[in-house]
């Protein structure tokens, strides 16, 4: 492998499955220490995960509530077939789609500055743009993508999770994860040029 | 030298997301690492995909605590628990409140009557069951040895009488003839009939108490 690609990044993992496995079997004899420690060692990824999958910190909160409660009722039902964390994000990304549907019915999600605005600024200061640009531009760029496949991006880019795992949780073959994550890298390329302007 | 088919540029081109987080692995991370050696296209998208990767790494995360959260979450619990805990049990406990506060009561009034004195009865200020009130007239009958018991049961029919006590070791009995206070007159008038009917040997006032 040519090391000048430095393609070989750290894993953003979050947890340990053993440790997880331990809180797991107390859980489910109703220990709700067990319970408080592995609620901190997912709240703020849950968090996250959900955030970005329905756009609302106020949906996101109330669904890693919703996804803990499952932990806490279904705990003594995990069948191992797969981590922990692979378990309860699986958990998070079927809460997440389901609160963002509901939400959906009634609000405007993404009310807000239309892309195409964005998109001329960024043209417009591309000669300037910095990472904290592209942060922002991504925000919005991601917004324009569907929630399955910001939940392929996020899982991959920020969770590294493999693509076998993403299948897991979001309970689809792993052909569909591929494809999902191919759609969405169209998607942004088109969105956001700025992502190719340092490219050789 | 490597021992696996070379890929097709669609397939190295859309495992490069796992190839850039670290997840691809054995033969299919070589594979797709040989075909990024040789193909420009793919060395530029992973140029890109590596700025994404930085930029949805570097996006912030809600600073929110988790310690609120978690409180909230086992109010729930508590609810869940609440809810799901039989009925019964409240109204139960509820009740053994009030069984021990009703013994409580219970032995204090029995205190109470243990220390307050009894008031002192004479006679005249009680009956028994057989004590005829004082509205009625009693008289003393010693019925014919001949007499039977249902020509016994005729006569006091006919007095609208009852026999309250007797017979007494004489063959005595206690009647009780009217529900109504009889005049003296009328009771001397009832007690001639009975004297003259065959059916009786005797009869009289009533001389003594009907205790025997």
């Amino acid at each position: 492998m040519d090391q000048g690609l430095n393609v070989r990044p750290a894993r953003a993992r979050f947890s340990d499955d053993g440790a997880d496995l331990a809180l797991l079997e107390r859980i489910a004899n109703g220990d709700r220490n067990a319970l408080r420690q592995l609620y901190s060692t997912y709240y703020h990824p849950l968090l996250r995960f959900i955030y970005r999958i329905t756009g609302r910190l106020d949906l996101a909160q109330e669904g890693v509530n919703d996804v803990m409660l499952v932990v806490w009722r279904n705990g003594r039902s995990f069948g191992g077939r797969s981590s922990v964390s692979t378990w309860i994000m699986g958990i998070g990304y079927r809460k997440a789609l389901k609160l963002l549907a509901a939400s959906r019915r009634w609000t405007d999600r993404f009310a807000g500055a239309p892309f195409d605005e964005i998109i001329e600024r960024s043209d417009a200061v591309a000669e300037q743009s910095d990472d904290r640009d592209l942060r922002d531009l991504l925000d919005a760029a991601l917004r324009h993508l569907s929630a399955e496949h910001r939940a392929v991006v996020e899982l991959t880019y920020f969770y590294g999770c493999s693509y076998e795992e993403i299948a897991a949780i979001a309970a689809c073959p792993v052909n569909t994860v591929k494809t999902r994550m191919f759609h969405a890298r169209a998607k942004l390329k088109k969105l956001l040029p700025a992502l190719g302007k340092d490219a050789p | 030298m490597t021992d696996f088919a070379p890929l097709p540029h669609t397939r190295a081109f859309e495992l490069l997301p796992w190839l850039i987080n670290g997840t691809l692995a054995g033969a299919e991370r070589e594979a797709v690492e040989q075909h990024v050696r040789a193909c420009i296209v793919c060395r530029r998208e992973i140029k890109e995909q590596q700025r994404l990767h930085v930029s949805v790494r570097a996006r912030r995360t809600a600073d929110v605590s988790a310690e609120a959260g978690f409180d909230r979450l086992n109010c729930q619990l508590d609810a869940v628990a609440d809810a799901a805990r039989p009925h019964w049990r409240i109204p139960y406990a509820t009740a053994a409140k009030f069984a021990v506060a009703a013994a409580a009561g219970v032995a204090v009034l029995a205190i109470l009557l243990w220390f307050t004195p009894l008031p002192n009865l004479g006679p005249d200020d009680y009956q028994t069951l057989a004590t005829p009130p004082a509205d009625a007239a009693l008289v003393d009958i010693v019925f014919a040895d001949e007499t039977t018991a249902a020509q016994m049961q005729d006569l006091l029919a006919d007095i609208d009488g009852e026999i309250v006590a007797g017979p007494s070791r004489l063959g005595r009995y206690s009647v009780r003839v009217a529900s109504a206070p009889p005049t003296d007159q009328q009771l001397d008038k009832l007690i001639h009939v009975l004297a003259t009917d065959p059916r009786v040997r005797f009869a009289g006032p009533a001389l003594t108490d009907v205790q025997q």
